[in-house]
């Protein structure tokens, strides 16, 4: 049985340990929480689906080969000018 | 005379990045172009103080973001006022959990409408969301970047993703994915 203090401080913790930033201890005790307890969890795959999502539309955009061969043509007019 | 061969090296694998950054700061394409070029000129006037071996993706997003702030912010003021639910962090994903326990919410958001919500943060919250959850730097990288203490990238991030949070999840009650809160 988890204790409302466990969840709290998992949820605190929670966005640390997704982004890999929390500290090995923090780590430990979050994972072991969140294999006892379901709605921590459940709440974890929220999270973690929301920053999947902010990836995914981020990560498919990259700059145009028109603007890039500009980008490239304005750098070199002034390195060589 | 510096060898732009060697700077192009280092730098145009940070184009991709360089550019989605300028884009969400900006929230506009030409702008975005404009504030790379910019950002390229500037890095490429003080590539003599770039150190061999470290962290250029650090050093043109500081570039980048001190251009930003010189050139474009005082254009756009936002008057977005943010009204948060501090005292209930998990407020929204209640919301969204009670309606939607299987997860499809995610799912059925476009990605432009995520990157819509994400343009209309302010600004603060905003450039701190883009470098950590979309562009994947460690919490370290944006404290340098945006030359604030750690602490402080932290709690921005908490405030940007619970906006964030609201916003989607008030677009999901728009398409009727979600039902409206009683």
């Amino acid at each position: 049985m988890t204790t409302p203090f466990d969840c709290r401080r998992a949820l605190d913790e929670l966005q640390d340990w997704l982004h890999r930033e929390a500290t090995p201890d923090s780590a430990t005790a979050i994972e072991h929480h969140l294999a006892a307890c379901a709605p921590c969890r459940r709440h974890a795959e929220f999270e973690q689906r929301f920053q999947m999502v902010l990836g995914r539309a981020s990560g498919q955009e990259h700059c145009p080969p028109e603007i890039r061969d500009r980008l490239i043509a304005a750098l070199r007019r002034e390195a060589g000018g | 005379m510096a060898d732009v061969s060697t700077f192009e090296s280092e730098v145009l694998p940070q184009l991709d990045t360089l550019y989605r950054v300028g884009r969400r700061l900006t929230g506009e394409t030409a702008d975005a172009e404009d504030l790379v070029q910019e950002t390229l000129l500037r890095a490429w006037r003080g590539w003599a103080g770039f150190t061999p071996g470290s962290n250029v993706r650090a050093w043109l997003l500081t570039i980048l973001r001190n251009t930003f702030v010189s050139r474009w912010r005082s254009r756009k003021r936002e008057g977005i006022s943010i009204s948060l639910d501090d005292a209930d962090p998990h407020a929204i994903y209640r919301a969204v959990g009670s309606e939607d326990p299987e997860g499809h919410f995610f799912e059925r958001v476009v990605d432009a409408k995520v990157l819509a919500a994400v343009e209309a943060l302010p600004e603060e919250f905003r450039e701190a969301l883009v470098l950590s959850d979309l562009e994947g730097l460690p919490y370290a990288e944006v404290a340098q970047v945006l030359a604030i203490p750690v602490g402080t990238v932290k709690s921005r991030l908490f405030r940007a993703r619970r906006l964030l949070q609201h916003r989607l999840h008030d677009h999901a009650v728009e398409l009727g994915i979600l039902k409206a809160k009683p």
